[in-house]
């Protein structure tokens, strides 16, 4: 066990001793900024019992932070990244077993995949078409084929994707990761979500639930607001310029300052005059983390922003990486409500796939690129899988019981393949991987023991994974 | 109060990291066990069997071998400890301290091939390792935790089971203090820790303390003045009187009680339907706090108001109904599909938040297992929720499912809706089914000419082929219209119903909107000098398929024009696309637009003549050539392409009402008038979210809390620890009264002290008891035990008369001390457990509000109904709908609407909570967003801008008088001369600065300039804290 868990949260950790300490190394670019702000980690971790100052890990960690790509709607595993071969040989026919006991809608015969499948890499995993971008960096992927979970409609779905319950609110998962182990940049917040859904659970996605407040997900727009123009919540006003506004919180700073003198000491009112200089530094950070006007041409090609039609997800992951570069901790992206192929697979799936493969594809090699990837676990899938029988002629139904996740950097293995399905990708029958155990998998890789990342409320402790959960060592390389 | 430690829960963390090394030197200790670990059952014993073994027992073996089943497997029981000692046909389960020769250790380790246990799936080396631990250390088994049967006689019972009697007034040394029972009983525990009560508080301080306390608002200037100047005995009460008798002293608490009510507006989780009747429930719980309602008939109504006298009191005759909204307002999985399991998850969420909300019970943990920690059982979940099972809270449980509403009208009248509703139905059932013959006639006739359908197929799939298909003319930026070609703005129809946006969606370029009325409808006239060929483009913007219907003099020609979407709905999505090449007669022709629901944002079309030798035609004009269904003939098409000549199926269109015969199309439109006319007739009643009584019957315990793992059936009634093992089980009725009736007993543990205690934390800050929604064994003990039960009895004694007990709390020297700090009590008492000052508070979020739009001079005080704005059972959010709600309204913060999932932004900023989960103590927190909020919101902007704009108003007044104003607005106090002087510097040099700036900030330098120093005033965290 880590000594440093037991002690106080406030305890003070040089940034240096930890990076030394740490038996993973950061990207050059992290460590960079990291040294500058060492003072000013230095003077936050003395202050009193700070909600987001850095913890350490429970014990050595694969990877100090999270991207989720979250592609809502529900993917379908079989014309993706799960080929079924004998799907395709029994085209039209019946599937020979049993359905599933409960479903959302009814259903016809197997539907081979219109896609073609290629073998990449020196992995020679094979990806669908769909995903020529991805296919690429398979040698730094690794496919878990045998996802599965227990709620067949987007709802129940998304909430137990993003917060391990599909009946009760709980936290999300960012914010289980933000409690555990508090950020590395005070300008920002720790958990940040783009453009993410508003349907399905919408905020209770990205919500802390019971957590303290400090670690509920900021959105940053929302899925109606293009990329270029998400913002967080009141980071800017029009009227006020910036000078002026130092001037307003100097003047307020000494009102403050005088009440305190006549009132004694108080944590309270101290934590609140830090705060609106924290907002204020805040309020300079977040417009620039999100100008990408000084990102190359190469950059911009490389994530599709010089294409309309993954221009604007493109952008969405180009932030996710400077806001992961600047130590946010846990950072999601969303393609919103595009995935739901109950009919018109063959065009929808096509066009979706457009607009997130040449993103996704460049987000992982810029990372990599940067260094940034052996210690940032990226995580890409969608709240469900589809079914390999067909609905509507040429659509398919949801289909909790098998999907895919892609998972790369934290220490996972690469090139590699783990679980599967059964022929036809209808259930997860090895190495089967339920949404607890990806969850425990996650928290493990960060350096924590989901059985122990606990909290209190209504006289019970919580978890991310409530009793279940399992860590997947299969795929830790 | 300290909040950094709620905020941080180190104590939690800390307590969890001690459980995990209590685990991981257990096992350790495994390959030796040190004989000193046998220890009697301890807490640490006690925590592990609780945490470990009995949930693995519960869980891998109870199935077959405990009294879940009549007959356990191989005789044997494992769930207690005699059992395993009297063990079964093989003999003992287990040798106490001896694992090696314990039959469990063979069993579980598959020791022996032939008792593999449990069957399936083998426990993990981590479970072994705990069952070896635990009998290693001799197999401790506490029997005070849930095991059933309840112990008869607990040797010490808990002390929230135990009904609270008026306790004896303690003696204190510093007797003239106490102005009542409540003042000696802090006195008492003061003065046992040796300390002393800070001095009372300045009148300025206790109006405004008082003020914010029972109304949420500041004291006005005048308020202040009057208060000062009352120099007779009494000012105080008189104060508290007049604000107990205000409007919006109900405001206030009411919407504390809601908190724990877990109020919302809309479902929230998986289908965020709005709650378009919540609203009746929030009335109604102001009024009744406004009417000072006795809170036993409070509570019952809330639980059986259905089942008791309506009020006499006019204009409240409903109240009873509406109150049960209380246990339909939870959030619910409304699109489950499997309906038992969304039932029984209902039920759940009713009997969680009411346990909670007035008993303090974490009942709801008794679903999958026996409490861990607290005497409740199983059975005792089950026998509560099947009072529930028993009341009727949905319409049904489809997916998406319906809660029920209730009319709020008399019999009459409720019948009156009944017929029509009934009339509806059927009316409804008869278009359905004409319909239905309809379209079956309508495939009869397709299939009959399945070979016509082949041959157009196959020339349209020629046509294809041969390229003799379409592209928009204007497709490049650089191409150059056509000689002969026409140019068409869709903002030029001659009949139709739909708007012409030229500042939003069609900024700049002017396109077509809906406006509402469906289907849309655009109708163009069109003349030509001679017959002829001309291809149509059309130039929109969508984001998603908005194809619509074109029709050429009357006949269809596109049946899904414009299918494509386009990425986007504004211009700079706009695209140019080819529909097809018709043939316009000479002279006028009408072109018609037409969707059943909204139009793509259509900007302009364009007609271009075709020469050649063979005209391009679309699938629309094959169709229409022989005589076909266009419908018909694009699945045709499909199948061809997909199957050949091979299997050929029609499929019913999805709206198949435009495809009829001319005589069915009429009937239909008839039966539609018919319908819409009843519709418009019906009584529109007032409804609300109301239970009522369901068919009586009583729920099975299900094991691991799984519907398909029934068990012992669970007679109504009420937890055993509560109300004694001998009880009569509810019969008739779902007993929801019987319920409402024993909460509210006099004798009831723990009604009456949970009440009080919510009400002292609202007024304190903490309750006496710190965790208000629990007070079972994981909860806090009472900091003050006398006190609560002073506090429950003589509130139940006095009738359960709620503006009593403000009155005994604020009349108090408890509450009239001042916030003065002292070191010597700070230090043996940080937290200020002992209430040795009186607590300094953040406002909550609504009071922040609130109060910046009083002193701005904006706050609507109106009180009451909906500012929702949506249809019934309407979406809330969408994809698209970021701001479902518009919160700019001046009305108190209590009647904004409370959407679930979609949190307003200040709310979520200033810690009010998720309100899908009931809530008695929110938390306050310090983070940068709050600052942004006063920074940089629009609230806070505006508010400012009009409280600047009436300080300069005054022309009484110069500026060092307008400073004295604010201060004397914001903070109920005359501002020092320092401050004065410092705020005239500051206006003057933010005015300064504002006419450096460039253009127009300059000539509102003034008036910006005061609006920063307005936004200090309301920032600074004197107006933020109430001392």
């Amino acid at each position: 066990m880590n000594a440093h868990w037991n002690s106080n949260i406030g305890k003070r950790i040089s940034r240096r001793e930890m990076l030394r300490l740490s038996s993973v190394g950061f990207g050059s670019v992290a460590f960079m900024s990291l040294l500058a702000e060492e003072a000013e980690a230095d003077k936050r971790a003395a202050a009193p019992a700070d909600p987001l100052a850095i913890k350490p890990p429970m014990f050595p960690a694969r990877a100090k932070r999270v991207i989720f790509v979250f592609l809502h709607g529900g993917p379908s595993q079989v014309d993706t990244f799960d080929p079924k071969p004998l799907l395709t040989r029994d085209h039209g026919k019946p599937v020979p077993f049993a359905k599933p006991r409960i479903v959302s809608g009814a259903t016809e015969n197997l539907l081979k995949s219109p896609w073609e499948f290629k073998r990449y890499g020196k992995s020679g995993i094979e990806v669908s078409d769909l995903f020529p971008h991805v296919g690429g960096c398979a040698d730094d992927l690794c496919f878990i084929n045998s996802m599965h979970g227990s709620n067949s409609r987007h709802g129940g779905a998304l909430l137990e994707l993003h917060t391990g319950s599909d009946t009760f609110v709980r936290p999300s998962m960012g914010s289980w990761i933000t409690y555990g182990l508090g950020t590395e940049n005070r300008n920002m917040p720790g958990f940040i979500t783009i453009c993410p859904t508003l349907t399905h659970g919408g905020v209770n996605n990205w919500s802390s639930a019971f957590l303290p407040a400090a670690y509920q997900g900021t959105p940053v727009g929302n899925a109606s607001i293009s990329a270029d123009q998400a913002k967080i919540p009141f980071i800017q006003n029009a009227q006020t310029p910036k000078e002026i506004q130092r001037m307003e919180i100097d003047f307020l700073g000494e009102m403050n300052r005088a009440e305190l003198a006549k009132t004694g000491p108080d944590h309270g009112l101290e934590g609140r005059i830090d705060s609106f200089e924290l907002a204020f530094r805040m309020q300079s950070a977040a417009p620039e983390l999100q100008d990408i006007s000084g990102e190359t041409p190469e950059t911009l090609k490389l994530y599709g922003l010089d294409d309309p039609k993954t221009k604007n997800f493109g952008q969405q992951c180009l932030m996710a990486r400077r806001f992961c570069e600047r130590g946010v901790r846990f950072v999601q992206v969303t393609h919103s409500y595009k995935w739901d192929q109950h009919s018109d697979l063959r065009r929808d799936h096509a066009s979706n796939a457009m607009e997130v493969d040449k993103p996704i594809s460049g987000l992982l090699k810029d990372l990599k690129g940067r260094g940034l990837l052996k210690d940032t676990l990226v995580v890409i899938g969608g709240e469900f899988g589809r079914t390999p029988v067909a609905q509507g002629g040429d659509g398919r139904d949801h289909n909790p019981h098998a999907f895919t996740m892609l998972l790369a950097g934290g220490g996972v293995k690469t090139g590699f393949k783990y679980g599967a399905t059964d022929d036809y990708g209808y259930y997860s029958v090895e190495n089967k991987v339920h949404i607890h155990d990806l969850h425990a998998t996650m928290l493990h890789i960060l350096g924590m023991d989901h059985k122990r990342l606990t909290y209190r409320y209504a006289g019970r402790d919580f978890r991310l994974t409530d009793v279940s959960g399992e860590i997947v060592t299969g795929i830790l390389g | 109060m300290n909040l950094t430690s709620r905020t941080l829960s180190p104590v939690v963390l800390a307590g969890s990291a001690l459980a995990a090394l209590l685990a991981t030197v257990g096992l350790a200790a495994l390959s030796q066990v040190d004989p000193r670990l046998r220890v009697p059952p301890t807490a640490a014993a006690n925590t592990h069997f609780e945490n470990k073994i009995r949930p693995l027992l519960a869980e891998k073996c109870f199935e077959c071998h405990s009294d879940r089943t009549k007959t356990p497997q191989g005789g044997l029981r494992l769930d207690s400890r005699a059992a395993l000692l009297k063990g079964g046909a093989q003999g003992a389960a287990i040798v106490p301290g001896d694992w090696e020769q314990s039959a469990l250790r063979r069993a579980v380790t598959h020791a022996d091939p032939a008792k593999r246990m449990p069957p399936g799936a083998a426990l993990s080396p981590v479970e072994i390792a705990y069952l070896k631990e635990w009998v290693a250390a001799g197999a401790p088994w506490p029997e005070t935790s849930g095991s059933k049967p309840m112990p008869s006689k607990p040797t010490k019972p808990f002390w929230a089971f135990v009904p609270p009697k008026p306790p004896a007034l303690p003696r204190v040394r510093l007797g003239s203090w106490a102005a009542n029972p409540l003042d000696r009983f802090i006195l008492a525990a003061l003065e046992a820790k040796g300390l002393t009560p800070a001095p009372p508080a300045d009148r300025r301080t206790l109006i405004r303390r008082a003020t914010f306390d029972l109304t949420g608002l500041p004291p006005t200037p005048d308020e202040v003045k009057a208060f000062l100047a009352d120099k007779q005995p009494g000012a105080f009460k008189r104060v508290v009187d007049r604000l107990l008798a205000s409007p919006a002293y109900g405001e206030r608490w009411g919407r504390h009680w809601l908190d724990v009510a877990r109020y919302a507006d809309s479902n929230g989780l998986d289908e965020n339907l709005v709650f378009p009747q919540a609203w009746r429930y929030r009335d109604y719980v102001v009024r009744a706090f406004n009417q000072d309602k006795p809170i036993d008939r409070f509570i019952r109504e809330q639980i059986a108001g259905d089942l008791l006298e309506p009020s006499r009191d006019p204009g409240a005759e409903f109240d009873h109904i509406i109150a049960t909204g209380y246990l339909s307002l939870g959030a619910k999985m409304l699109a489950e599909d499997d309906p038992t399991k969304q039932e029984l998850d209902i039920i759940d969420e009713q009997v969680d938040t009411l346990g909670k909300t007035f008993l303090g019970m974490t009942i709801g943990c008794a679903r999958c297992h026996d409490h861990k920690f607290d005497p409740l059982s199983a059975k005792d979940y089950y026998a509560l929720a099947g009072i529930f099972k028993s009341t009727k809270t949905m319409q049904n449980f489809t997916v998406v499912a319906s809660w029920q509403e209730v009319a709020l009208a008399s019999e009459a009248e409720r019948l009156k809706l009944a017929r029509s509703e009934a009339d509806l139905a059927e009316r409804r059932s008869a278009r359905s089914k004409l319909v239905e013959q309809s379209t079956a006639a309508l495939l009869k006739t397709a299939n009959q000419d399945l070979e016509k359908y082949r041959l157009a197929a196959r020339e349209v799939i020629r046509l294809q082929a041969a390229g003799l298909t379409l592209s928009p003319v204007l497709e490049k930026a650089s191409s150059v219209l056509p000689q002969g070609a026409r140019v068409v703005e869709a903002e030029d129809y001659i009949r139709g119903n739909v708007l012409k946006d030229r500042d939003t969606y069609g900024k700049g370029v002017g396109v077509l909107v809906n406006a509402g009325p469906l289907p849309n409808v655009a109708e163009y006239e069109l003349e030509f000098a001679e017959a002829g060929t001309y291809q149509l483009d059309l130039r929109y913007a969508s984001a998603d398929d908005r194809s619509f219907r074109i029709l050429l003099n009357g006949r269809v020609v596109a049946a899904k024009a414009a299918s494509a979407p386009t990425g986007g709905f504004y211009p700079d999505s706009q695209k140019w696309f080819a529909v097809g090449a018709f043939t316009f007669s000479k002279g006028k022709n009408l072109l018609k637009f037409e969707r059943d629901s909204y139009f793509p944002h259509i900007d302009k079309f364009l007609l271009v003549p075709r020469m050649g030798t063979e005209v391009p035609r679309t699938q629309e004009e094959v169709a229409a050539e022989v005589g076909l269904v266009p419908e018909f003939l694009a699945q045709a098409v499909e199948a061809a392409k997909m199957a050949g000549d091979g299997k050929l199926e029609f499929r019913a269109p999805e709206k198949p009402e435009s495809l009829f015969p001319e005589s069915a199309r009429a009937l239909v439109a008839r039966m539609d008038q018919e319908i819409e006319s009843i519709n418009k007739g019906k009584p529109n009643l007032p409804k609300a979210m109301a239970v009522s009584e369901g068919k009586a019957a009583n729920l099975n315990l299900l094991l691991r809390g799984n519907y398909l793992t029934p068990a012992d059936e669970c007679g109504r009634r009420f937890p055993a620890v509560l109300n004694g093992t001998q009880q009569s089980i509810i019969g008739k009725g779902s007993g929801r009264l019987e319920l409402a009736n024993w909460l509210t007993r006099p004798d009831n543990a723990l009604t009456s002290r949970v009440f009080v205690n919510r009400i002292w934390r609202w007024h304190f800050g903490k309750g006496i008891v710190p965790s208000t929604d629990n007070f079972g064994a994981l909860g806090d003990r009472p900091q003050n035990q006398p006190l609560l039960d002073w506090l429950a009895t003589s509130f139940v004694q006095d009738g359960w008369q709620l503006k009593n007990l403000h009155r005994r709390i604020l009349l108090s020297n408890t509450y009239q001390m001042s916030s003065r700090y002292d070191a010597k009590a700070a230090k043996a008492d940080p937290e200020n457990r002992l209430h040795w000052r009186h607590e300094r508070r953040r406002l909550e979020a609504e009071a922040v509000r609130d109060s910046i739009l009083a002193v701005s001079g904006k706050l609507d005080r109106t009180m009451g109904g909906s500012l929702l704005n949506f249809k019934d059972r309407q979406y809330v959010t969408d994809t698209s709908n970021a701001d479902p709600v518009n919160y700019m309204s001046p009305r108190r913060s209590l009647y904004l609407p409370v959407i679930r999932s979609a949190l307003y932004d200040v709310y979520t900023a200033f810690d009010f909570g998720d309100p899908t989960v009931m809530n008695g103590d929110r938390p306050t927190t310090t983070i940068a967003p709050q600052a942004l909020f006063m920074m940089n919101s629009r609230v806070v902007l505006e508010s400012t801008k009009a409280m600047a704009e009436g300080l300069l108003a005054k022309q009484d007044l110069d500026d060092a008088g307008r400073i004295r104003s604010g201060w004397e607005t914001c903070y109920g106090r005359p501002a020092t001369g320092v401050e004065v002087a410092k705020a005239l510097k500051f206006v003057l040099g933010v005015e300064t600065a504002f006419r450096n700036q460039p253009q127009d900030r300059t000539k509102n330098a003034r008036l910006l300039a005061w609006q920063s120093l307005c936004k200090a005033l309301v920032s600074a965290n004197e107006f933020v804290y109430v001392e």
